[in-house]
This record gives structure tokens, sequence and C-alpha cells, in this order.
């Protein structure tokens, strides 16, 4: 009786461990084929063979200069601005155990939004410094949100009451600009909804360095992740420093989402749905639930730029609002499918 | 093991618990009992370093538990709180194997140590066949075993419980004190908890710390402790007393709430 229900209960570990991996695997390939997908559409058509031909030997330099100089960059900010976009949504779900919690919640994005369009419609003239002005902006904000919520330590509550203030708050600042100088805000549209339209490699490598480091911070707090899911009381049992872990988990949060808004725009949405998505896919385990959540993430943005750029070729639509259309009905559709989420 | 010496906790200048001094011996059961709003809990809290006192120490093995890395504390002494929930899809030996989590440095997966620890707090609880059951489809007593089996995979010397048996009924409340005893006798820990049911307090506690209105009553063995006159001051009930038949501990059955008349009596004869 004994071995044999240890039998069963090994094999219900491997089963549980399998459909992970096997998950994993899907994740992985999918974004590979998305991404090669990435490549061969846009207002030119290549096929997998021209493209490598190109690569390899430089026959045609034509193909070679689009992939290389347009569609590769491209491709590459697509997956970091989603991975970084879903890790931050991830972090901020564990730090504030709130279902609705994303990246915008914590003041980062209208804190950007609101400094950008500043600089977009009051200065035009230096507008190259759009993405250090945005990202200082989101930080500050954030900072400005902690600051208000901060009451001998940090509680979840004032976190989230606070956020939702500093928005409101922005967020008026944001229209009321664009109401008064509503004959300059065509410039602004595209930003404001999200865009990869003309990035190189320039972008690229900005990026690069501050996704990395954001995503190993992540990735190291994973077992911090796990406690918090726990509740304050049993997470500090743990040993879990809980305003250290907050403050670094939300500003690892707050870094990755201002960095990525700073370069491609207000992408909303995927901070807050991949993350549940990936909780679907591979349960609430961090150690699991956080890598699949950045895959996952880019997948979304990959898809949602190729979306962008091919529908109504050669009009390029904002992304971020392909993503709500798109991702919004596939969110729907797998919470209602899978039994026993949101209990 | 655990001392706490003149602690007061104040919430908004009011005082919560002032002034409480206790000694807690190793191997020992102690239960803290007291009417509701008398600041178990928050004691509790303030002792296992969940919350901090406005003035007073305590004591973990000599160190100002306050002051230690409170990585190092949950190495020393676990805290269930009364209020837990774990994700809806994480199993019992999910939830025991975050007991590892003190045990752990931030780069480190868990080792064949920690999966025969956790093997352990779930066969001591008797949890084998739940294994792989998420615990919020467990039943109330289950849970509770679970949480304890966590507890006791951080393999600390003190377990510390906040009301372990509410909510369950008699025969799940019996199997988590057996449980808990069991622990005690095998593991030498030292259990301390708050408890509302005064019988199962006085058939499993070595001592007792009677608490009202945040200040420290009376404290001793349960025969001590529970009598008629503590129950009067402290509950204002009237109840007849017994002892057990079979551990000669007290036994209490509640006989009525006293009358206003007597509880003025009572204080001018105090008077």
């Amino acid at each position: 009786m004994q071995s044999q229900s240890a039998k069963y209960a090994q094999f219900a570990v491997r089963k549980r461990l399998a459909k992970r991996i096997g998950i994993f695997i899907a994740e992985i390939s999918l974004l590979v084929i998305l991404a090669v997908i990435s490549l061969r559409f846009g207002s030119v058509r290549f096929s997998t063979g021209e493209i490598i031909n190109a690569l390899i030997d430089g026959s045609d330099s034509t193909i070679r200069t689009i992939v290389v100089n347009i569609r590769m960059p491209r491709t590459a900010l697509a997956i970091l601005v989603g991975a970084s976009l879903a890790t931050s949504g991830a972090l901020l779900q564990a730090v504030l155990r709130n279902p609705l919690a994303s990246p915008g919640l914590i003041g980062v994005i209208a804190g950007a939004s609101l400094s950008a369009i500043t600089i977009m419609l009051l200065f035009p003239a230096l507008t190259v410094l759009v993405p250090f002005i945005a990202f200082i902006g989101g930080l500050v904000s954030t900072l400005l949100v902690f600051t208000l919520a901060w009451k001998k330590g940090m509680s979840i509550i004032r976190i989230i009451l606070a956020g939702v203030a500093v928005n409101a708050m922005l967020g008026g600042g944001t229209s009321l600009l664009s109401v008064l100088y509503s004959d300059r805000i065509q410039g602004v549209i595209m930003w404001l909804n999200g865009t990869l339209a003309g990035k190189s490699w320039d972008q690229v490598k900005l990026l690069l360095p501050y996704v990395a480091v954001g995503l190993l911070v992540a990735v190291l707090s994973v077992n911090v992740a796990n406690s918090l899911q726990l509740g304050d009381e049993a997470a500090k049992n743990l040993g879990v420093r809980l305003n250290l872990a907050r403050i670094v988990l939300c500003s690892t949060a707050a870094f990755l989402t201002g960095i990525s808004v700073a370069v491609v725009g207000i992408i909303g949405f995927v901070g807050l749905i991949v993350p549940h998505v990936s909780r679907l896919l591979v349960g609430s385990d961090y150690r699991f639930m956080l890598p699949s959540s950045a895959i996952l993430g880019a997948v979304l943005l990959v898809s949602a730029d190729i979306v962008a750029r091919t529908v109504f070729s050669p009009i390029e639509l904002p992304v971020g609002v392909i993503m709500a259309v798109l991702g919004g009905p596939f969110f729907l559709y797998l919470l209602r499918k899978v039994r026993g989420y949101g209990h | 093991m655990i001392s706490a010496k003149g602690l007061s906790v104040a919430y908004d200048k009011k005082n919560v618990v002032s002034n409480f001094t206790m000694d807690i011996k190793e191997g020992e059961i102690v239960s803290i009992i007291g009417p509701n709003g008398s600041g178990k809990s928050t004691l509790l809290k303030v002792i296992s370093r969940l919350m901090n006192a406005s003035n007073g120490v305590t004591y973990l093995e000599g160190n100002d538990v306050h002051r230690l890395p409170t990585k190092e504390v949950a190495k020393k002494l676990a805290i269930l709180g009364q209020h837990n929930h774990s994700p809806s899809d994480c199993t019992v030996r999910d939830l025991v194997a975050y007991g590892r989590v003190p045990h752990k440095q931030w780069y480190e997966f868990s080792n064949y140590d920690d999966n025969s620890i956790v093997d352990w707090a779930i066969s001591v609880t008797g949890l084998q066949e739940f294994e792989h059951r998420c615990v919020t489809t467990l039943s109330g007593g289950e849970r509770q075993r679970a949480w304890v089996a966590m507890a006791l995979a951080q393999k600390t010397k003190v377990l510390i419980l906040d009301e372990p048996t509410t909510y369950l009924d008699v025969s799940h409340q019996l199997e988590v004190m057996e449980l808990l005893k069991k622990i005690n006798e095998e593991y030498k820990m030292t259990i301390i908890m708050v408890l509302h049911d005064l019988n199962q307090a006085s058939k499993y506690s070595d001592r007792m710390y009677v608490i009202n209105k945040g200040k420290l009553v009376m404290q001793g063995c349960p025969s001590e402790v529970i009598t008629k006159k503590m129950l009067r001051d402290v509950y204002k009930i009237d109840a007849h007393i017994s002892a057990d038949q079979v551990s000669g501990k007290p036994l209490f059955f509640p006989l009525g709430l006293l009358k206003n008349k007597d509880t003025k009596e009572m204080k001018s004869k105090i008077v």
C-alpha cells in the first residue's frame, strides 16, 4: 500500500516536471519560429532560404541590409522589451500579491509618459533626449509612490493606493498637455501607444546591458518571490527581510519597465497579462513562472509587432494597440478554459 | 531559551501589551491564554520578531531577537500565524519545501539533505498520502498539519503557534495537539502557543501564562492557573473545576457568566 502510493507520488512529481519542461520547450520553439517569421515579413517578403543565403555568403546585399540592419534589431528589441515588461509584471504581482498589479501601477509608466510628452510637445528641439528623460521621469514617479507609501515600512495596500493616486495626477497632466497642444499631438501618438518602428542596433545596444542586469536580479530573487506569495508574516518567518525585498523587487520592476518604455514608448498589457498566462501554464512557482513569463513576453511582443507592420502595410500600427486587441481575447479564452484559476 | 523582559507594545499610543515578562525553558510546552483582545497574538508576534516592541527586549538563546539577522532567527524559531494562505496550485510538498528557504543562499537549489528533511517533516505530520495534493484542497486539519510540517522543515528549536486549533472540529483539534505533543517529546522542540480552549491548554501545557488587557495576570503550571478565581477575574465566568482522572490536570466546566452584581461585588472585594 505504502509503496504503491509512493510510486504514484513519484509518478505525479515526474508528470508535473515533464509538463513544465514540455511547456518551456514549446515556448522557446514558438519564440524561435516567430523570430524567423519576423525576419521574413515586412514591406518585402523573403523566404527563409534567401535570408540564410544572404547572411552566409552576402550574395544579395539588399536582403542582407534589410534583414541585418532593420529587421534583426527590431526583432531583438521586441524580445528584450517583451521579456522586461513581463518580468516586471511578474515581480510586482509577487510583491503586491494582487492580480491587477502591473508595471503601470507603481507610477513608472505614467511618469515616463508625462515627462516624454512634455519634451515632445513643449520642447520639440530636445526630442533626442526623450528616452533619457522618460527613464528619469519613470523612476522619479516610482520613487514618489514609494515615498508616499512609506510609513514605518511599506504596506502593500499603501503602495497600491499611492500608485493609483500618483497615476491619476500624472495622467491628468498628460491629458492636459495633449488638449493644450492638440495641434502637435500627431507626432506623439505613436510614442504613447508604443512602437518598434525605425529602431536600430543602437537602441538594442543601449537596452541590452540594463535588461541583462534587471533580468539577472529577477532570476536570483525567485525564492524571495515564492516566499512572499505565502503572505507577509509567513515570508518574514522564513527569514525574508520584507521591506528590503519589496524595495529591491519593486525597483527592479520599475527599472525594467522604465528602460523599456524609454526606448519604445508606452506598451501596457504585456506586464499585466503575461504573468497570468504563464501562471496558468506552468503554475505559480516562480522558479518556473518567472522565466516562462520572460519568454512569453518576448513571444507576445514579437508577434504583435509582426501583425502591427504587416496587416495594414505600408502603414504601421502602434504595437501596443495590437497587443490589447489580440492579447485580450486570448487571455479571456485561457481564463475560461483553465478550471480553478482565480479562486 | 526565550525570555522577554518588560515588553510593551503600543498601537497609536494605546498600550496593547504592557510590561510583560516571561521566561521559557528549553523543551517546555507553554500556552498563553486570555480573553479576546487581551494582547496574546501581539505578544507572540513581538517575541517572534514579526512586530517591534515599543519597550523591552526579547532574548532568544541570550541574543536580542530584533538585533539578530532575521534569517538566523528563522533557523532557530518558527512561527505559524492564525491565517495562512498558499497559492492555489501549491502542493503539500511544495509548501513544506519552503521551510528550507532560511537554510539556503539565494543562489542555492535544494539538495539531497533538504529533500530528506522535507520527507521527514511530511512523515512526522502523517501527510504522506497528501504529499502531492494541493494545500487548498485539503481539510482544515490536514492543512494545519501541512503548515506545521513547513515549520518543522525549518529545523528550529522553537515553534510558536497562534491559535493552531481554531476553526477545527474537536477530533482535528486533538490531532493537531497530539502532533505538537509528539514533536515536543520526540524532537525536544520548545512550543509556545496561544490557545482559546482552556481544557486543551491545561491538558497539553507544562506551564501557562494568563494575560488580560495586555498585562500578565499570573503564570504557572495548569493546576495553579486554572482556578475559579482566575476564571472569575479574567474571563468573568463562573465555573466548576475538577481534576482529570488520568493526568490529574485541572478541567473546567463553565456554569455561566457572572452577573453584573457579582462583578461589582467582586471588584469591591478586591478594592
